[in-house]
């Protein structure tokens, strides 16, 4: 069933019964310095919220990341497993290998498009994004010179969210879409 | 009756054909673009368009500005397979065709369909793999040397590909099922028309100008003993040809094709350096 976003309406479901027996403590609130046109009401933070948080954290590290092609940093396990964090470390790898890194940031704006539930709880969260990548742009290490691909645009991103036994929120999957495609 | 049902069964494919970005540099999101370069997670765009309900694949692909549309449908099989007795009752065995112009990519035997039954055309991952496959446009490879113009015997040929070395993949989706093939290049194996051939593991270096034109080329090069004097057409003819690996993942299963090769050929004229030579 598809549950459209509108975070101010679920907050009914707040705990996250998780079947371990981990603490629900979570980290706090992530410093969202991405530029998003997302505003959400300061309430606690419902599933959808955690899981809005890391998905643009994990852009946010991939970001951070990118600068130096560092496939390695350590911020980009904290917001994304499996699929994600894979393609994201590739990605990194390649532009490292070709001698490349990225500045800027991508502008992102999330929604929640399909929330599943496991016993009540809130365990996947789907995301649809309208990001723009032409304000993130490659360069050749250590010159100002772009690299002289295609431009960036705007690109529809879909995005899988799952919680963690430990209370936390992870990106587990994502796919980017061309430019042009939202 | 039953033709019209088999007819009506029709399901709607989609394949996207894309590009591989090549080495130059992307946008932050271009290594991960999934119309450029499918990968593990790409598989969302087809899982959620069905989560909201519409049909989970339809319309068109894209390539270089083209677009076609993809289908499949049963249609009438004159005979079944040999090797499958026909089962009893009324039916008919049918074909299934998957294509954008009407002619049959979908290679697998006929099927037997009992007459009133609704065909829901049932495919594999692997099925669909092959129609992923057929619309790979891998691109076609274009030869750069240097010296640019004449080579010199003794000095060394610089041999590399200007176009026709980058990683291309193509998706073809049914309900359910989206499977990428991806095509990589793995070897370029140059015939230099004087009896040599050199098999390189990547496109060559680009000869520019801050190198020197009597070094070899690091990876991709030759140097001609001969001059092309008294060959057919006083030059030897240089052929290269790509060696592609093509495998596919998708629906929770993968495997490979055989190889792909692309190939062109150019001729080169070789002569006597008396200076060179002399040194």
């Amino acid at each position: 069933m598809t549950i459209t976003a509108r975070i101010a309406t679920i907050l009914g479901v707040v705990a996250v019964t998780s079947c371990s027996t981990g603490s629900n403590s979570s980290p706090p609130p992530q410093n969202t310095s991405t530029s998003t046109g997302t505003s959400f009401a300061p309430l606690p933070d419902p599933p959808e919220r955690k899981a809005i948080d890391a998905y643009l954290a994990m852009w946010r590290e991939m970001a951070a990341a990118g600068e130096t092609s560092n496939s390695d940093a350590p911020g980009l396990a904290k917001y994304a497993t499996g699929d994600a964090l894979l393609v994201i470390k590739n990605s990194l790898a390649e532009d490292n290998r070709k001698g490349m890194v990225t500045k800027g940031s991508p502008k992102s704006d999330p929604q929640v498009t399909n929330v599943d539930r496991s016993d009540g709880a809130v365990t996947v969260v789907k995301i649809r994004d309208c990001g723009d990548d032409s304000a993130w742009l490659k360069y050749r290490r250590g010159t100002n010179d772009p690299a002289d691909g295609q431009a960036g645009g705007r690109r529809s991103i879909l995005a899988e969210v799952k919680a963690q036994p430990d209370g936390s929120w992870l990106v587990t999957r994502f796919a980017v879409q061309g430019v042009g495609s939202c | 009756m039953l033709k019209r049902i088999a007819f009506a069964a029709a399901i709607t494919m989609a394949g996207l054909v894309a590009t591989a970005s090549s080495a130059r540099g992307d946008p932050g999101w271009g290594s991960v673009d999934c119309s450029t370069t499918p990968g593990p997670g790409c598989e969302l765009i087809a899982e959620m368009s069905q989560a909201q309900g519409r049909p989970s694949v339809s319309g068109t692909t894209t390539q270089d500005g083209t677009s076609d549309s993809f289908e499949c449908r049963y249609v009438p099989a004159g005979q079944g397979d040999p090797a499958v007795p026909q089962p009893e009752g009324p039916g008919g065995w049918f074909r299934l065709l998957c294509s954008a112009d009407g002619k049959a990519t979908a290679n697998r035997p006929p099927v037997w369909i009992p007459a009133g039954q609704q065909a829901e055309p049932s495919i594999t991952p692997e099925q669909v793999a092959m129609m992923a496959k057929s619309r790979l446009r891998l691109p076609a490879p274009s030869i750069a040397v240097n010296p640019a113009g004449e080579q010199l015997v003794h000095l060394p040929t610089w041999l590399w590909l200007r176009e026709g070395w980058r990683t291309t993949s193509s998706s073809a989706a049914v309900p359910g099922i989206t499977v990428t093939a991806v095509a990589e290049p793995v070897t370029a194996s140059w015939s230099t028309g004087d009896g040599t051939t050199v098999t390189c593991s990547g496109p060559g270096t680009p000869f520019t100008a801050d190198h020197d034109p009597k070094a070899v080329s690091p990876d991709c090069g030759h140097t001609y003993r001969r001059a092309s004097r008294g060959t057919p057409g006083e030059v030897y003819t240089a052929t290269v040809t790509v060696q592609w690996n093509v495998r596919w993942s998708g629906a929770g299963q993968s495997g490979v094709f055989p190889g792909l090769t692309t190939t062109t050929s150019t001729n080169l004229r070789v002569t006597e350096s008396q200076a060179l030579n002399s040194r």
